[in-house]
């Protein structure tokens, strides 16, 4: 209904969700195509049809690893989130940290963390502690940094309003300073949560005894390619199954907020 | 133990009466128009870019209980801070201020209820929830809280827009939520900060002409701050007229005009006398 207010595109032109599966279904296409009409090795690229033909297989062997590394990624995501939001919100609310703590954060951020992986596993050990930490500290980063910033970001005026109704320390922290920073929290929710699952899957490929990043490293040393890509397949999926659940909650937290389209929807 | 019993009941016996003999005094005290607002020898130093300013300077004003006092002055006079610290929310560096007889220490909303610019909605909360989030802040049950806050929305000719968000009403409307929200925890005093001063001229006369009618009902204490004179000299009793800063007191200026006021009054001449006045006041300080 909104669709008729805008201005009408030549017909020739195909919507933007359409042109978006057709250019992810051409991707797919030429990747099928490629190694079947022997333009790239099979052993380097597995079309997609033989990739999840190796995946129904071996479905056992990924539901395994794909649940040990899922429980990974949570315990993960906990560290990164929890951690994180809270750091974020003291550091940000906090003039003096803020100026202190801010800047050293931020570079902090910029260093490659895969770096002192290594040392995790000296530390934790190759199970899933190293994993867990390593991945949580790799999300935790963003998570501060988007929430300080938010935090910092809250209009004035409204913690003066809230302050001359005589709000307290916590309701004004849940009443206006979480509310107002809860747009710029998520979107560092979003990074840390593709970070985490990022670190939990290249630590398994590095070093581990299970989960999907080590069935992948394992496949790989066993040239059993197609294995290979429906490993990235489930990563993909695990990736942006994480993505979508934040986008909703994303959406669902800016309600509020004035809607590109159909602005007397209330 | 019946001893202990028979001097607690005296004691309270004593409470009642004293609470009683308060009451009466207080109202002997408005029948007299007791200053709801007294503020003493206030003086003001901030931390400015280039050293210690002065914003205030021995400022002393005495509000009587259901006055409409507006506060003007060139800006930068420091107006706005003298309302924050009216509000609690700033601490004066020397003076007093007490309100109905009790010194302002900090934010005292029961007291004391403040209307910001429009800008100061909660633009996650609708109207209603907006309106009544200072009893939000009490612990007022919701029912209560949104049965009051639906019915000052209706005083403001809202009815109707309480699901709103902020971004669904137009300017004016958005202050008329500004407005219910300040008569919430129905506070003897109201503070208004510049409230129309991001309005437009039609919409400002309008909201001042409502504020007016709302406050005839409850006559309340209102102190305005606002940079326009033609709106001090419509809706005040006294305009008390602020110099550059460092911000004295130039002038307290009474505008005996007969209530209740219509825009007619605007073409009167002695609307242009007061009006004029203030202006000369503010033009020629430095």
């Amino acid at each position: 209904m909104s669709a008729t207010a805008r201005p009408a595109l030549p017909r020739l032109l195909p919507g933007p969700v359409t042109l978006r599966w057709l250019v992810l279904g051409l991707v797919v296409l030429a990747w099928e195509a490629a190694p079947r009409l022997g333009w790239v090795p099979p052993v380097i690229l597995a079309p997609p049809s033989a990739a999840l033909l190796a995946g129904i297989a071996d479905f056992g062997t990924f539901a395994r690893a794909l649940a040990f590394t899922l429980g990974e990624i949570a315990v993960a995501l906990l560290i990164a989130y929890g951690l994180g939001g809270v750091v974020g919100l003291v550091v940000g609310a906090t003039p003096l940290l803020r100026a202190a703590l801010l800047p050293l954060l931020s570079s902090v951020y910029a260093v490659p963390f895969i770096v002192i992986y290594p040392v995790l596993t000296a530390w934790l050990g190759i199970g899933p502690a190293s994993k867990v930490w390593f991945a949580g500290f790799y999300g935790f980063f963003p998570v501060v940094l988007a929430t300080a910033a938010g935090v910092q970001l809250v209009d004035q005026r409204l913690v003066l309003m809230a302050r001359a109704n005589g709000a307290s320390r916590t309701q004004m922290a849940i009443e206006v300073i979480i509310p107002a920073a809860l747009p710029a929290v998520v979107s560092g929710l979003r990074i840390g949560g593709a970070l985490t699952t990022i670190g939990v899957v290249v630590a398994e490929m590095l070093a581990a005894t299970d989960g999907i990043g080590f069935l992948i490293t394992q496949n790989r040393t066993m040239f059993r390619t197609p294995e290979v890509y429906f490993g990235i397949l489930l990563v993909l999926a695990l990736a942006g199954t994480l993505d979508t659940i934040i986008g909703r909650i994303e959406r669902r937290a800016s309600r509020w907020r004035p809607q590109p389209e159909g602005i007397g929807h209330g | 133990m019946t001893e202990t019993r028979t001097t607690m009941e005296a004691l309270r016996m004593d409470g009642a009466q004293l609470m009683a003999a308060g009451q009466d005094l207080a109202h002997r005290h408005s029948n007299a128009a007791a200053a709801e607002i007294e503020v003493k020898a206030l003086t003001h130093r901030y931390a400015g870019a280039e050293g210690p300013v002065l914003a205030l300077q021995d400022v002393s004003l005495s509000v009587p209980s259901g006055h409409f006092v507006g506060l003007v002055g060139p800006s930068g006079c420091g107006k706005s801070s003298l309302l924050m610290m009216l509000a609690g929310l700033v601490t004066p560096s020397e003076g007093s201020i007490s309100i109905m007889g009790r010194p302002v220490l900090g934010p005292a909303p029961e007291r004391v209820g403040v209307v910001f610019q429009e800008a100061s909605l909660l633009p996650w909360r609708t109207a209603l929830d907006n309106v009544a989030f200072p009893l939000k802040l009490r612990g007022v049950p919701r029912a209560e809280r949104e049965a009051r806050a639906a019915e000052l929305l209706a005083l403001v000719g809202l009815a109707g827009f309480e699901r709103r968000y902020p971004h669904e009403l137009s300017g004016g409307m958005k202050q008329r939520v500004a407005i219910a929200r300040g008569f919430c925890q129905d506070p003897p005093v109201l503070l208004m900060d510049e409230p129309f001063a991001a309005l437009d001229e039609q919409t400002r006369m309008t909201l001042g002409d409502e504020l007016l009618r709302i406050w005839d009902r409850q006559r309340k204490t209102v102190v305005f701050v606002t940079h326009s004179l033609t709106e001090a000299v419509y809706l005040c009793d006294e305009v008390v007229v602020l110099s550059a800063r460092p911000g004295r007191v130039l002038e307290r200026i009474a505008i005996d005009l007969p209530r209740p006021r219509t825009w007619e009054v605007m073409a009167s001449a002695a609307f242009g006398e007061l009006r004029e006045r203030i202006w000369r006041l503010i033009r020629t300080t430095p």
